[in-house]
């Protein structure tokens, strides 16, 4: 058996009709060849596949609308579902008490969220800063709507307390601008809404929101009495000078990360000059615990 | 026999792939050229603007404002330049020419609560000089010379007080904003301010005040509280595109409302003006 493997092979024998019989050869099949249609297949999918890496490394995972926080808060704030609001791009813009997520709603205005919150912190109408009929709405209906706006926007609305309520004209439109804050004891605290009302047309002009965990004492060392002698003499003013009433407020201060201070809160001005002369009047500031004054601002 | 390169109507197609090449590149070209042309007249008109800040050396330190101004008016397309510790001269030099006006600072007022008008936009002290100012209305330009300017009890400093005129000047405004103490106040022996002057006599776009006194913090600039803080927002939303009326809002609550004095404002607008500074523009009410 052996010996037959290892025996020349024998030539065929010559025909010459199959001599004119131009062979066609098939090529041997390939064990290892793919057919081209999967081969393109294949690099197309990993293309695709490469690519949409590269992209998710860059932006992440775009969130629809319904599931961006930022977005289902502005359309609960408008009343509105989250496919048919028009918003810009989110920008960060910086505050005393922390960045904001800023963005353009068309149609709107602006809006403004706090990251770490995830609450609405501003909301202004540009069609409401506008002036209209001529009349005013008055105090009392401003301040139901403001009140009714700011309740459904800020939780926890009904621990703050009225500060303040402001007629402003700006010429270009006229406003009731209504301020809440919390308060401790007698210390005003930084978390506090503001909403100001279009005094002709009655429309909400705009709602602005601030939050801030309280981390200082608010008991003061010294009464305001006091705070409004320290105060005085502070501002260097002299004698004609006209002393407002202190306030006892925990402000914020200090960049990059703000700190509370409680403090008294003491604007003072000169009067009696009534010829051109530049304004020298000061916030001062009197620290409620040590009893330190300082011009905090000046005009 | 197949040739592996196609049949008759393949080649028929090559005279046509040829005739939109041509056309494509007879497109391109005149593309360019148009544009090309086009070119040298847009720069020819870029608006101009000018903005002011300083440190006067009493507290009031302003040097955070022009840097944000000149910032977006330069992105929005103006020629914006940054007058810092300037004497009121230097803001002359394009006062014909410029679409924007901005000044953070000191003010000259007279008349005292509640009818307190700034009549000046006052620049600090330079060599020579004690103050100098922009005048506003121009019925006040009396003031000026030799002067003592003086605090009401007393503390006075001799200054040599001078007062362009430059409202005057102001032709083409787009947008005037004046950061200052009373600039939009109630008329003071019959002077009126800086801001309602403006918009009144020399038909600026959009002129911009405020009714009361304005605050900075202390020798602070760049804090992000009070004057920095409205002044930052109030340029940055604007290079956002924003209207001027929605800056002011939103600049306003970034400044601390009322505490500082900015929810005073008041802005006077015409209704065919610009309501944000995009396009870059001139305005002129001729």
């Amino acid at each position: 058996m052996r010996a037959m493997l290892f025996e020349a092979p024998r030539a065929a024998p010559y025909s010459p009709r199959l001599a004119r019989v131009r062979w066609r050869q098939e090529p041997a099949p390939s064990p290892h060849r793919k057919s081209p249609g999967w081969v393109v297949l294949l690099a197309l999918g990993s293309g695709i596949a490469v690519l949409g890496a590269l992209v998710f490394a860059l932006v992440g995972w775009p969130a629809h609308k319904g599931q961006d926080w930022r977005v289902q808060t502005v359309a609960s704030a408008l009343d509105a579902k989250p496919d048919q609001l028009d918003l810009s791009e989110w920008r960060t813009v910086p505050t005393i008490s922390g960045s904001r997520l800023q963005a353009t709603v068309t149609g709107v205005g602006v809006v403004e969220v706090d990251p770490r919150s995830r609450e609405l912190t501003e909301l202004i109408f540009e069609k409401a800063l506008t002036k209209g009929p001529v009349g005013d709405i008055g105090f009392d209906a401003a301040g139901d709507t403001a009140r009714s706006f700011a309740a459904r926007h800020f939780p926890g609305f009904s621990t703050l307390q009225l500060h303040s309520t402001t007629s402003i004209d700006h010429v270009s439109f006229k406003e009731h601008r209504v301020l809440w804050q919390a308060q401790e004891g007698q210390a005003w605290l930084p978390s506090q809404v503001a909403v100001g009302v279009n005094a002709e047309t009655g429309a909400v002009a705009y709602y602005w929101s601030q939050r801030v965990p309280l981390t200082v004492e608010t008991t003061a060392s010294i009464t305001a009495d006091q705070a409004s002698r320290v105060a005085t003499a502070a501002a260097g003013l002299g004698s004609k000078t006209k002393v407002e009433t202190p306030e006892l407020r925990v402000e914020l201060t200090g960049r990059p990360t703000p700190t509370q201070r409680l403090v008294w809160v003491v604007p003072v001005r000169a009067t009696g000059q009534l010829g051109p002369h530049v304004s020298r009047s000061v916030l001062v500031w009197v620290d409620a615990l040590s009893g330190q004054g300082e011009i905090w601002a000046r005009t | 026999m197949s040739s592996g390169r196609g049949g008759l109507g393949r080649h028929r197609s090559r005279p046509r792939r040829a005739s939109l090449r041509l056309i494509l590149s007879l497109v391109l070209v005149g593309s360019a050229v148009t544009f090309s042309a086009a070119e040298p007249a847009r720069a020819a008109v870029i608006p101009t603007g000018s903005c002011v800040d300083a440190n006067y050396g009493d507290g009031l330190d302003t040097r955070s404002a022009a840097a944000y101004c000149v910032n977006t008016l330069a992105a929005a397309g103006y020629n914006a330049r940054a007058l810092t510790n300037t004497d009121a001269t230097q803001a002359l030099e394009t006062v014909g020419t410029d679409a924007v006006f901005y000044h953070a600072g000191h003010s000259l007022v007279v008349g005292a609560e509640p009818n307190v008008s700034a009549i000046s936009s006052v620049f600090p002290a330079s060599a020579g000089y004690g103050l100098t100012g922009l005048l506003g209305d121009i019925t006040a330009a009396d003031f000026q010379g030799p002067a003592r300017v003086c605090t009401a009890n007393g503390d006075c400093r001799d200054v040599v007080l001078v007062n362009y005129p430059y409202e005057s000047l102001m032709t083409q405004v787009n947008l005037a904003l004046f950061q200052n103490c009373n600039s939009a106040g109630d008329p003071a022996f019959g002077y009126t301010s800086l801001a309602p002057y403006a918009y009144e006599n020399y038909g600026t776009g959009t002129s911009i005040g405020f009714h009361d006194e304005v605050s900075w913090i202390t020798n602070s600039p760049n804090i992000g509280i009070a004057g920095d803080a409205f002044a930052r927002r109030f340029w940055a939303d604007l290079g956002n595109g924003m209207t001027y009326s929605t800056a002011l809002v939103d600049a306003v609550n970034a400044g601390g409302g009322t505490t500082y004095g900015y929810g005073s404002y008041r802005m006077y607008q015409r209704p065919d003006a610009p309501k944000s500074l995009y396009p870059a523009q001139y305005w002129s009410v001729l």
